[in-house]
């Protein structure tokens, strides 16, 4: 297991620095120098060169680098170019809001998927499996935001049923009016997840049940149900939980669009802000921040994956 | 008495024989929609009382026999907006993922003949681009270039270059060791005649069915950064446009965002219904789910 963390630790850390250097290279290619872009487009001409300067910007290109990275690993990520407020601090006031919306939209498609998922690999051939992979089929095909309009249409335009626009209210705090306000930007985004968990969750069991532990469970006469809950799924759900933590570590970094529709201030809605104002400090840190998170993530998920299934530490080697 | 072992076998024939007629009607649904939308949306000119663009009738206007899907806010027929917007969807989200499949390929190809250090360096710079949600991607590339049909195109071609290049790189690196590539070596080819003669023609296969899978992704993509306003800028019309202007009508015109949602959803369908049949008839395994992780 230490060997399977470390060669893991390695192939992560090469990934980081590139993503890096990428993030870095955003504002070298925004239009103008990249000291006004800093500055904003107000600023005086002083303002500017105390930036050009501060940036090192008549420096060698990896001076100007390594500055960089030295101020984002002491935790300055700049100041917003709009504002002027620290982009780390606009970051983590998201950060809650984010989470909440994640984590019910990646629970709520969990519990639409497992379910289905179930249905359709234990009787492949039944009506209720073509419906569920028909869902599955247009659930793939549909756009997010499409959805979340019709869902505002349905419950909150025509039926006075849920708010809009979507708040973050912590759950804590008031659990009522917070799962209120999560409903409809939760469920947009769980529709697409349990798409996708049904699909993988079928296709793991059906082959789990082929598999030939099943055949000798049920040769030792173990009752059927415990053949497919004990047996078939608790293998099938390892590639499953994958899936799950891929989409929530996706999520973590901000559901654009679907933020957008709701006007949900999460992480997703302060980058598509911040990208429209052309605030390039505020984009930079905030896709560094999703890179960060959504890499950490990727790599808990893998060492999860390999604490739970042995073989993985050998053969991925 | 019937033996028991051919009727296995036979009956084991027939569910492929099956699953193959399922994957050819697959694929000719798709195939027969894609046509149609094609060929209604150049005909439109000719077919539609008006254009994309001419402002007729009521504002808002319910569907009727004039204009079948309504209009819209300056009162354009929806129906003539949702087919030229359909027209450019798929022209940009097709050559996006086909200039993805070039690049994409010919890194893989590359990386996975020669090995070594450019390997490992193309392997980690396309791990950076899966570390990310394609839909951020393309938002922040789109925001430095401007917006705009050509660098939608380009953003999205970028987004998608990772799937071509790991497939193209797996497919190499089990081709290399195969003995007509040896063969070729052994004759005097270079590398470049190596991979370019035998190693590329033989592994197309799956990249031709990831640019469907690839076309459909991109149609997705295409439509959310227009419903942001960052692709086809107005008057011109696009579907995530549409989507967009309709969520300021809910109250008043619900028909509006029902028939542009419902041909980017024919769209993505469509397409995915080709890959999933071709894929099958390639490989008889079903494409792993790609399309639409982390378009939310």
């Amino acid at each position: 297991m230490t060997g399977y963390v470390l060669r893991r630790l390695a192939q992560f850390i090469p990934v980081l620095f590139l993503a890096s250097i990428a993030v870095w290279a955003i504002i070298y290619a925004a239009p103008g120098s990249p000291a006004l872009a800093y500055a904003g487009e107000n600023a005086t001409d002083e303002q500017v060169a105390a930036i050009s300067r501060q940036m090192g910007l008549d420096q060698p290109i990896y001076v100007q680098y390594l500055r960089w990275l030295g101020h984002l690993l002491a935790g300055d990520l700049g100041h917003s170019a709009i504002s002027g407020l620290p982009v780390g601090g606009l970051l983590l006031d998201r950060i809650p809001a984010t989470i909440w919306l994640g984590f019910a939209a990646v629970l709520l498609g969990t519990l639409i998927g497992l379910p289905l998922g179930a249905a359709q690999a234990l009787r492949p051939r039944s009506a209720t499996a073509r419906i569920v992979g028909l869902y599955q089929s247009i659930g793939l095909a549909l756009p997010t935001f499409w959805v979340g309009l019709l869902l505002a249409l349905g419950l909150s335009v025509s039926l006075h049923l849920l708010p809009i626009p979507a708040q973050y209210i912590p759950p804590w705090s008031a659990p009522g009016m917070s799962l209120r306000h999560i409903a409809m930007p939760a469920l947009t985004i769980a529709i697409l997840v349990g798409a996708i968990v049904s699909r993988f969750f079928a296709t793991a069991l059906g082959e789990s049940l082929q598999a030939d532990f099943i055949r000798l469970a049920r040769s030792k006469g173990a009752p059927e149900r415990s053949v497919v809950v004990r047996h078939g799924a608790r293998n099938a759900l390892l590639p499953t939980v994958t899936v799950i933590g891929l989409q929530l570590g996706s999520l973590f970094g901000g559901a654009v669009v679907t933020e957008v529709v709701f006007n949900y201030p999460g992480m997703g809605r302060l980058l598509f802000n911040a990208v429209v104002a052309r605030d390039y400090p505020l984009v930079q840190g905030a896709v560094m921040f999703i890179v960060v998170v959504f890499l950490v993530l990727n790599l808990l998920v893998d060492l999860l994956y390999a604490r739970l299934d042995p073989r993985v530490r050998v053969e991925r080697g | 008495m019937t033996d028991p072992t051919a009727s296995r076998i036979s009956s084991r024939m027939a569910a492929r024989l099956l699953s193959g007629v399922r994957s050819a009607r697959a694929i000719s649904a798709g195939a027969a929609f894609l046509i149609v939308v094609l060929v209604l949306s150049v005909l439109a000119p000719v077919i539609l009382p008006s254009g994309p663009l001419d402002q007729t009738g009521a504002q808002l206007a319910a569907p009727s026999l004039a204009h079948l899907f309504g209009t819209d806010e300056l009162g354009r027929d929806i129906l003539a907006r949702c087919l030229v917007g359909a027209r450019s969807t798929l022209l940009v989200a097709v050559v996006a993922a086909a200039s993805a499949s070039v690049v994409g390929t010919a890194v893989g190809v590359v990386a996975g003949y020669l090995g070594g250090w450019i390997d490992a360096l193309a392997m980690r710079v396309i791990d950076v681009l899966l570390a990310l949600p394609s839909i951020l991607i393309a938002l922040v590339i789109v925001a430095l270039l401007g917006p705009s049909s050509t660098n939608v195109v380009i953003a999205i071609a970028i987004v998608e270059v990772p799937a071509f290049a790991r497939l193209a790189r797996a497919s190499t690196m089990s081709l290399t060791q195969r003995p007509f590539v040896e063969a070729a070596r052994a004759s005097g080819y270079g590398r470049m005649a190596t991979m370019w003669r035998a190693i590329l023609p033989n592994a197309l296969s799956p990249v031709a069915v990831q640019l469907i899978v690839a076309s459909a992704s991109a149609i997705l993509v295409v439509a959310a950064l227009s419903f942001l306003g960052l692709g086809e800028q107005p008057p011109a019309p696009s579907l995530g446009g549409m989507l967009k202007s309709s969520q300021l009508y809910l109250g008043h015109a619900p028909w509006y965002p029902v028939f542009p949602g419902v041909l980017v959803t024919a769209l993505v369908a469509a397409f995915s219904a080709i890959g999933t049949g071709l894929a099958r008839l390639v490989s008889d395994h079903r494409p792993a789910v790609t399309a639409a992780v982390g378009q939310s």
